[in-house]
């Protein structure tokens, strides 16, 4: 016999896939986007969760006392820093409260590596950035082997935490966790963690046909990242894809140096059966051409700096779209400001399905949203967007 | 010290030993093994 439970989960999952590929559901889904600002609800800090699932899960959880929401896109942190701190390095820490965890830029690539990258990404990756990067790997055999070790079991650790987060959500809310696994943007790769944002806006102008060739020498990688050793994809959960360098670049450099590579992963990934959530983070109102060349009924767009309108009426056939209220306004307007926002958004992004509410970004630091706000518009949106 | 362990990827080959929670297949632990090194990669 199926539980309450299950029957809620599988619900709330029909009504995510069902408007992914424009089609009305019974009601607009509500997406709630929120990583360590869960924890701060709930009275926590990231810090106090480390090594305490049941408390980390819990507190995740705690927010939807409050809010209305059919899915989410985090349930548990999303970093595990003991994987990075066990080997002496890294680039992610806890801020200085503990309340958030934050990462910081480090360029271990030089920019006349670029051939050695090209010929064997990964390779280059672990016999020249990672001894950079690491300093316990640098240490005499077996002191190396032991601190890899180390790392390895915070990593098994964090694969079954995010396994078990998921697992919780279900179990315990029926509140499906949409996403199944993360990928990239090659070029954003080369940025975040080989070469920097200063030095691949420097590589862009001097070494762009070296760029470019790195990028689609990142495309196996990027796939069996995404494939995780499977030969097809499921459409459900979601492949999420979180796009960073792209309302930096011009058309011209997103078109020669992000484009081709990218378009290859996404048409690899939706050739395997997979389906992507994909945050289109800054202002993409410069590329929604290419957003159009997008695998049609493929992705769910998260629109960030963007006009929702405009979006709808320009992708919003291709991708559908998640978002409607940003959080400036959740945090600073009355209830009724922000319930006349979210009114005219479902009016005109709703029928046809096709739409996703959610915030404009994702809930990190106490204080980015005012809770009652948050909590009257996705309760809105749920009432008032019945099909 | 060990002689043979000259490179990083010959450190990540001894850590197939500690995999004994997946089943005794190559391909799953070099699977597991790759996952681990693009984890570190970020």
């Amino acid at each position: 016999m199926v539980s309450n439970l299950e029957n809620l989960y599988r619900e709330r999952v029909k009504r995510i896939v069902t408007t992914a590929v424009h089609k009305e559901p019974d009601h607009v889904p509500v997406l709630h986007v929120a990583e360590t600002w869960n924890l701060d609800y709930a009275g926590v800090k990231a810090v106090d969760v480390q090594g305490n699932m049941e408390l980390e899960f819990e507190s995740f959880c705690k927010p939807y006392e409050k809010i209305y929401c059919d899915g989410v896109l985090i349930s548990c942190l999303t970093r595990e820093i003991d994987i990075y701190n066990s080997l002496g390095g890294g680039a992610y820490f806890y801020s200085r409260d503990g309340v958030t965890i934050q990462h910081k830029e480090y360029v271990f690539m030089m920019e006349d590596e670029y051939p050695k990258f090209i010929e064997d990404p990964m390779g280059f990756s672990l016999e020249e950035i990672f001894p950079r990067k690491f300093p316990e790997l640098n240490k005499p055999y077996p002191e190396n082997l032991e601190a890899l070790k180390n790392s390895l079991a915070s990593y098994t650790r964090f694969l079954n935490r995010l396994v078990k987060s998921g697992q919780y959500n279900k179990e315990k809310h029926g509140m499906p966790a949409i996403v199944s696994g993360t990928g990239q943007a090659p070029f954003d790769i080369i940025m975040d963690f080989f070469r920097g944002f200063k030095g691949i806006m420097t590589d862009m102008r001097r070494r762009p046909t070296e760029l470019a060739e790195a990028c689609d020498a990142l495309v196996p990688i990027m796939m069996a990242t995404i494939q995780q050793g499977k030969t097809s994809l499921e459409p459900y959960p979601l492949v999420f894809f979180p796009l960073h360098a792209p309302t930096y670049l011009s058309t011209k450099q997103f078109e020669e140096l992000y484009w081709p590579s990218f378009r290859k992963v996404l048409y690899k990934t939706a050739e395997l059966g997979g389906k992507a959530i994909i945050a289109l983070e800054g202002d993409w109102s410069h590329l929604y051409d290419f957003v159009n060349d997008f695998p049609k009924d493929f992705a769910i767009a998260m629109i960030e700096a963007d006009d929702i309108f405009k979006v709808k009426d320009i992708i919003g056939k291709t991708v559908a779209l998640s978002g409607g209220i940003d959080l400036s306004m959740l945090r600073t307007a009355t209830k009724q400001e922000c319930l006349d926002r979210v009114k005219k958004v479902v009016d005109y992004c709703a029928p046809g399905g096709g739409f996703i509410f959610s915030t404009d970004k994702g809930l990190i630091a106490p204080g980015d949203v005012n809770i009652e706000n948050y909590a009257a518009v996705t309760e809105f949106v749920h009432t008032y967007g019945q099909y | 010290m060990k002689n043979d362990i000259t490179t990083v990827e010959s450190l990540f080959d001894e850590l197939k030993e500690e995999l004994t929670f997946l089943p005794d297949h190559d391909a799953i632990k070099e699977g597991f093994l790759f996952g681990f090194k693009w984890t570190l990669t970020q």
